[in-house]
């Protein structure tokens, strides 16, 4: 299989430039009260201002047409809602099934033709115990994968990761998120194309909304 | 530069907002589950009562979820499921939901960490061939 050469691409982290934390948009996907609160007080503890909690996979979607978000924190086990399941009506041998409505949202932010912002970088929390909700997240397009039980050096290393460090973007016939490949070295193979105007777009909001 | 804004206070800070919050989890959860098997005795499981047993049962997931107590955690998701669920008729709902909660109520009561090993995997087998049996 043919190589394209590799694409280079400067970090945020090597620019030099002042990152302006309150200018940083989040939202958080949680479903109950309580975990969300819990999450809220992380980021501000860690100096983000600018919070919205959005419940469930709908509520997410409707913000996000609102107000222009910079970074999402969702729970993969949000409620299900019609537009985000897999549309079948939940017999008893689904009820003991895992809900990854979170996975579902981040499908649909990736690639629905509406979608408000299929670029969105998403730390998703997903179960530990649950190896193929982690596999569904990061093949759905997930920049970062969180396990729970949650704790702070970890929570702190995605944050630090995706603003930081962001990868590329790539557009391939199956696959639609950031660079699932951690290494830089190597090029992308044939038919895959790299989302420049996620870089255009990125850089362009680092200027305008992230940076002094 | 992120790395450079957060310090290691900070982390620490952070550890012990999750900390506090695990720590009071089971007594914050006293209550709610108690109002849970409060609600669920509706023999009608109106609207109103599927969406206050909704909100605390996602409330209780999404809080056990993140302290890693999977079987409360699974429990609840599982209500939720089951009261989203349009297989059951209102009363096969209600005997169903009051079993679920009755399960949350043990698991919370007993402070049953992580999955509950074989305990919590009998309850939720058990659970199951109970859906079953109602379909």
């Amino acid at each position: 299989m043919a190589v394209q050469p590799p694409i280079k691409v400067k970090p945020l982290a090597q620019s030099g430039a002042k990152l302006r934390i309150d200018r940083i948009q989040v939202l958080v996907v949680v479903a109950g009260d309580r975990a969300a609160n819990l999450i809220k007080a992380i980021f501000e503890q860690l100096g983000f201002p600018n919070l919205l909690v959005a419940h469930d996979a709908d509520e997410a979607v409707e913000m996000m047409k609102e107000v222009i978000v910079d970074l999402v924190v969702s729970d993969a086990e949000i409620k299900a809602s019609p537009l985000f399941n897999d549309g079948d009506d939940k017999d008893d041998a689904k009820i003991d099934r895992p809900n990854i409505s979170g996975i579902n949202l981040i499908r649909h932010l990736r690639h629905a033709s509406d979608s408000p912002n299929p670029f969105v970088p998403v730390i998703m929390m997903v179960n530990r115990a649950t190896e193929a909700s982690i596999i569904a997240a990061r093949d759905a397009g997930t920049n970062e994968i969180l396990l729970k039980p949650i704790n702070a050096a970890d929570f702190c290393q995605r944050l630090v990761s995706i603003i930081d460090s962001p990868r590329l973007f790539v557009t391939a016939e199956t696959y639609k998120g950031p660079d699932r490949r951690r290494s830089k070295s190597v090029g992308l193979p044939e038919g895959i194309t790299v989302e420049r105007r996620v870089r255009e777009i990125r850089l362009f909001r680092c200027d305008e909304r992230w940076r002094s | 530069m992120l790395a450079k804004l957060i310090t290691q206070e900070m982390i620490e800070e952070c550890q012990k907002l999750i900390d506090t919050s695990k720590d009071s989890f089971f007594d914050d959860l006293d209550s709610i589950v108690l109002k849970l098997k409060h609600i669920a005795k509706d023999p009608k499981m109106s609207k109103e009562t599927v969406k206050a047993l909704s909100h605390a049962a996602a409330d209780i997931q999404s809080s056990a979820g993140l302290f890693g107590y999977d079987l409360i955690a699974a429990l609840a998701g599982q209500l939720i499921n089951l009261l989203d669920s349009k297989q059951f008729d209102a009363e096969k709902k209600q005997r169903l939901v009051t079993k679920y909660v009755d399960a949350l109520v043990m698991a919370v009561n007993k402070r049953i960490n992580d999955n509950g090993g074989a305990v919590g995997e009998l309850i939720l087998k058990d659970l199951a061939a109970f859906a079953k049996s109602m379909k």
